[in-house]
């Protein structure tokens, strides 16, 4: 098992419906089949950023699952844990959690596949959530949003080239009373304006 | 005949006692407390639309198709989640209510193809249907912009289009037709319970997932078509729909594989078989089903069935084809010039338990009446001969107890060697379901079973005891109630003989039964069987259910007996939700066990040597029958050997494959001059045979089946039978031919005589069944209805017997040369020896037999997962692919033997039980080690097979 992510994909093939995505590097040959109508990227030759094996992913999460499975309602819990320790949710961890905690791996899936914070793949370094919920929208997000694109020279979903930034959209941070907001590694900033979000993205960019 | 429209209520039944009166568009209903407006409605009659509603799962209240106005009530509740309410008044139909509909389904088929006219679901959509029910004329939405419909939107490639997933043999799943009402997903949680689909996503690009978004054949789906059934749309349709077109008939029958009996739906085009869908009314399935009975009966029509009746001289000539009469004739004369050379008590004969209880009874009348003796026998020898014995001696009845309704009150559950979610599925789901409502559960197995941790199931305590120690077990589950004070005194004082009972008590409080003194040989942890032992006296209503891991041992008998004394000395007998339990392997095990099938039993379990019993059958039958017991089939298979068992009429069981010693029987079948077999298929007993008669499947014939509750349910016939005669035709003509005089047109007539000379059946008749669906002996004067529950007011024997069960190792021992201990299953998508299941599309789950090992044996033999290995035992050899799993444990090895080309059996031994004969396939001491390839007794077998199937006149059809 690997995981590569797709920077740019070649024409005809949607970024959005890959199945596994990853940093590969310029030597990569990507192979990329058609497959249940979803393109999935081969291993034929590939030069990949390796981040874990599957050996590795399975070993680690049954220690997690291990140590919070007396929890009550231990999923969300085991998951976020999980996305912290491999800065993703990999489907490798999946059925080790369901059969830890006599679920089913469909199941699992399900919960996962919820959560748009739960990913299936690696983000860059640093990620960028813009608020565009009403408030937000009515004090200026969407020129801020352009803006912010402009900058990291990315669209929302995207991560820059260096993988330093990954950029993504959010539906209310709770701060309409100081819109408009964004939230920066977990961590959340109010009434941006052009120089405030400039001074964000030179911080993460350094 | 038409096509049978089950009513659907919406939302289950509520079990209320208290009543509730209420006002739904001016019609005044009484219905349970806790009922649904949309039941109640459904029940007056009216139908609210629905979509996500429907009565096998819970509501859910998705759809927003079913809202109602309640009168002084705000707002538009989902009548399928709203529970009925005393004096209330309900409006289903309004403006506001058309409005909202209309709105709904407008909406839903805005993302819907528009292909009604080639749809496989035309005229059984409900989608359709409710798009009329609420007169939808227009989408004003139209049909481009975001769609998970078509596969590509304005010559994109459209990313939420899913392609059609026919991945598994027998549906297909269409996501583009998909309403995400999750129907399937509950039915796969509530009625099966493997929790195989699930809803990825949210919003608008919420699917249905197998798995984690698999296919359904890699995915945890176990095909048992519960999710197909609720389908409201063609999302999920059977393929055989998708081919043929919806039927336009069915008629109601029962399965013809394992013992649990299910009823279906055989829904008809013509003659051919559309699809086999359960029967809501079911008593045994409630509705349910698996992936046999639903699908794999695609064995009645495929190519290898043999459909001419076939003779040959001599076993190494080809078959030759003949007509019935000259097929008859032959038979005839052998059998008379047999027994005139080598006496009455020459020949004799095997009942099927896959056959009709009417088609047994003529093969024992056959026997007894025609060939003069009692020379019957049938496969309930080799599986569950020890139950008869043991609940006979304790109990006085020679089955199970229960109901599978019972299980629904049951609070705490043994599971003693058997695994039901593979070997009788439709059961294991209905368990499963109390299991998740918090009922507790006990395994007693070497293996791992589902059953002890799956999805929503985890077994309180498993005793992973060494194959072969379960009488120890038992007594010392015994030795913990009676020594810690937990008998249920009153229970036994009142119902059981009391100075047996404190015999018995002083047996099993000896030291030498305590769980601490067993551990060393059982490999069961003390504490946890004392916990066991505790929750199961202590835990409520306590039920026990087993299956051929405890009759198929040298003490199997005993171990039928140890579970008796469990249930007594607990109180847990006579009563919904307790009980002692055989789950019985095949359909009409049990109905071929009442028949008489036993060589020392006439039917309804009364013994031969019984004078009044044996003048009731004389009288009738006007012939004279022998007060001694006749030959079992280990002992006719020893006399042909030693020369003085000559002939045999095999009606529908393949002795060779399913039978210990696969040599012995080889060799006894080989030593006789009339082998009669009759079979759907060239078995492998046939390969012995001289004389092969064709037989009918289940759907070709009328007839009983008696499954595991002792449910007597109708079979009826959906099709003209394409070998011409149904078995009970067969053996009739046969019989005629021997000069017996009978003239039977109907089986009806067969139970009619049945009825009349067996008291247990003595009310029962094609007519009443009609009346009642199904009825479950005894079912006479004193029992009208028939008997769900046994020993309700006291033990049919009159005082329980509390027997002593002393532990006595098997023979069969590990050694240094072999130092493994084999022990033999089933899985769920094959069916016995697989004459049948071999013969579907079910291979796909199951190509061929392997051998489970534990990582440890393997590793120390250098076996690698796949692995060809040989496994080699003191009776013989045979070679097979290995599985490393730890599901078993160290010192075991596990395998199936669904594949004649495996032969299981040539590996286990002739050790049988001590008080039946049956034999000992759960224990065999064996080696493994790595191999290349068959076995030289393999191949040589396959040979032997494929020159004795060759028919003259045909070429050898190509594998």
């Amino acid at each position: 098992m690997f995981q590569v992510f797709l920077q740019s994909p070649p024409a005809g093939v949607l970024e959005e419906r890959c199945f596994r995505s990853g940093v590969f590097s310029a030597r990569s040959v990507p192979v990329f089949m058609m497959y249940n109508g979803q393109v999935r990227v081969g291993s034929g030759g590939l030069d990949m950023n390796l981040h874990f094996g599957g050996r590795d992913i399975g070993a680690r999460t049954l220690e997690i699952v291990t140590e919070m499975k007396a929890l009550e309602g231990a999923l969300l819990p085991i998951l976020h844990e999980v996305q912290a320790e491999f800065g993703y949710v990999p489907q490798e961890a999946l059925p080790v959690i369901a059969r830890e905690l006599n679920l089913s791996r469909a199941e699992v899936h399900g919960v996962v596949t919820f959560y748009h914070d739960y990913r299936d793949h690696p983000t860059g370094r640093h990620v960028l959530k813009l608020c565009r919920a009403e408030a937000c929208q009515s004090m200026g997000g969407a020129a801020l949003e352009e803006k912010v694109k402009k900058l990291l020279g990315i669209d929302f979903h995207q991560t820059t080239l260096d993988g330093g930034v990954t950029l993504e959209p959010v539906y209310c941070l709770g701060l309409c009373s100081t819109a408009p907001a964004a939230m920066l590694d977990g961590e959340v900033h109010g009434r941006l304006d052009d120089a405030a979000i400039a001074d964000l993205i030179a911080e993460v960019r350094l | 005949m038409s096509l049978i429209h089950e009513i659907d209520f919406g939302t289950p039944a509520s079990r209320a006692e208290k009543m509730v009166t209420l006002t739904i568009d001016g019609n005044e209903i009484t219905v349970p407390e806790g009922t649904s407006i949309m039941r109640a409605s459904m029940e007056a009659g009216i139908k609210v639309p629905k979509l996500c509603a429907t009565d096998m799962v819970d509501a859910f209240g998705s759809c927003r198709l079913c809202l109602v106005e309640i009168e002084g009530r705000n707002g538009t509740p989902a009548s399928c989640t709203t529970p009925v309410a005393s004096g209330i008044t309900v409006h289903t139909q309004t403006s506001r209510l058309k409005d909202i509909r209309k709105g709904v389904m407008e909406l839903y088929i805005s993302d819907h193809p528009l292909d009604c006219l080639t749809c496989a679901a035309n005229g059984d959509c409900e989608l359709q249907d409710m798009a009329g029910a609420v007169g939808l004329r227009d989408v004003r939405y139209g049909y481009e912009g975001d769609n998970h419909v078509k596969s590509r939107n304005n010559g994109d490639i459209n990313a939420k289009w899913i392609p059609k997933d026919e991945s598994n043999p027998y549906f297909t799943y269409d996501p583009s037709k998909c309403i995400v009402c999750s129907r399937c997903v509950r039915a796969c949680e509530e009625v099966q319970g493997t929790f195989a689909l699930t809803i990825e996503g949210r919003g608008f690009g919420s699917r249905v997932s197998p798995g984690m978004h698999e296919n359904f054949l890699e995915s945890e789906c176990v095909s048992c078509g519960a999710c197909v059934q609720a389908c409201p749309t063609a999302t999920l349709t059977e393929k055989s729909v998708i081919e043929i077109g919806q039927p336009e008939h069915s008629v109601v029958t029962t399965c013809a594989y394992c013992g649990v009996g299910c009823s279906f739906k055989a829904e008809m085009r013509g003659e051919e078989l559309v699809r086999m869908v359960p029967w809501k009314d079911g008593q045994a399935n409630r509705g349910h089903s698996c992936v046999k009975g639903r699908f794999a009966y695609g064995y009645s029509t495929h190519k290898e069935r043999i459909l001419n009746p076939m003779i040959r001289e001599k076993i190494t000539d080809p078959w030759r084809e003949v007509t019935w009469e000259e097929a008859f004739a032959h038979t005839a004369s052998e059998f008379r010039r047999i027994q005139y050379q080598y006496g009455r008590e020459s020949i004799g004969g095997i009942t099927s338990s896959r056959c009709t209880n009417e088609e047994t009874y003529l093969v024992q009348k056959l026997i007894r009446a025609g060939f003069r003796n009692n020379n019957v026998d049938t496969c309930a020898r080799v599986c569950h001969s020890p139950t008869g014995y043991g609940l006979g001696a304790t109990f006085g009845t020679s089955a199970g107890t229960q109901n599978f309704d019972s299980v629904e009150h049951t609070d705490v559950v043994i599971i003693i060697g058997a695994n039901p979610t593979d070997g009788h599925p439709v059961f294991a789901s209905r368990l499963k379901k109390r299991l998740r409502q918090g009922a507790k559960l006990i395994v007693i197995d070497p293996r791992r079973t589902d059953m002890v941790s799956s999805p929503h199931i985890k077994a309180s305590h498993h005793l992973p005891l060494k194959p072969g120690t379960n009488v120890a077990v038992m007594t010392a589950l015994a030795h913990v109630i009676v020594t810690e004070g937990l008998a249920d005194e009153t229970f036994i004082r009142e119902r059981c003989d009391w100075s047996e009972f404190e015999d018995w008590a002083a047996f099993v409080s000896q030291p030498e039964h305590s769980p601490e003194a067993i551990e060393p040989f059982t490999g069961v942890s003390a504490e946890e069987l004392r916990g066991a032992a505790r929750l199961f006296a202590t835990g409520g209503n306590g039920a026990i259910y087993y299956g051929l891991g405890v009759t198929e041992h040298s003490q199997g008998s005993t171990t039928v007996i140890a579970i008796a004394n469990l249930a007594m000395v607990t109180g847990n007998i006579g009563r919904p939700g307790v009980g002692v339990n055989p789950l019985r392997g095949q359909n009409n095990v049990q109905g071929a066990c009442d028949m008489g099938s036993f060589p020392h039993e006439l039917p309804g379990y009364r013994h031969v040597s019984d004078d009044a019993t044996r003048e009731t059958f004389e009288k009738l039958w006007g012939v004279t029958i022998s007060n001694e017991p006749g030959l079992r089939i280990p002992n006719m298979l020893d006399a042909a050997v030693d020369g003085s068992f000559k002939g045999i009429y095999i009606q529908g069981e393949d002795i060779l494959q399913s039978d210990p010693d696969t040599k012995h029987v080889q060799a006894g079948l080989a030593a006789m001059e009339c082998v009669v077999v009759q079979d759907l298929f060239l078995n492998e007993t046939a390969n012995y045979a001289h004389v092969f008669l064709p037989g009918s499947t289940f759907l070709e014939k009328d007839g009983t089946f008696t499954n595991a509750e002792r449910r007597i349910n109708r079979v009826r016939r959906v099709m003209t039978p394409r070998n011409g005669l149904a078995d009970w035709e067969v053996t009739q003509k046969l019989a005629q031919t021997m000069g017996l005089d009978w003239s039977y047109t109907h089986p009806s007539e067969i139970m009619d005589e049945i009825a009349a000379t067996t008291p247990s059946f003595a009310l029962v008749s094609y007519d009443y069944l009609e009346k009642m669906g199904s009825v479950q002996w005894p079912c006479n004067e004193k029992a009208p209805l028939g008997s769900p529950i046994m020993h309700i007011d006291g033990f049919v024997r009159g005082k329980g017997k509390f027997i002593r069960t002393e532990y006595v190792a098997t023979d069969e021992k590990t050694g240094p040369r072999f130092p493994l201990l084999l022990t033999t299953g089933r899985i769920l998508s094959q069916y016995n020896v697989g004459a049948q299941t071999r013969r579907t599309d079910n291979v796909v789950w199951h190509e061929e037999d392997r051998l489970e090992i534990h990582p440890h044996d393997a590793e120390v033999r250098g076996v690698r997962d796949g692995d060809w290995v040989k496994l080699q035992s003191r009776s013989g050899d045979t070679t097979l692919r290995a599985l490393i799993t730890d599901r078993v444990a160290t010192g075991v090895v596990y395998t199936t033997f669904h594949h004649p080309t495996t032969q299981a059996n040539v590996i286990t031994t002739d050790f049988s039980d001590w008080a039946t004969n049956c034999p000992e396939y759960k224990v065999t001491a064996v080696q493994i080690s790595p191999s290349n390839g068959p076995s030289q007794w393999q191949v040589d077998y396959d040979e032997q097979a494929r020159q004795s199937r060759r028919i003259a006149g045909k070429l050898e059809a190509a594998e």
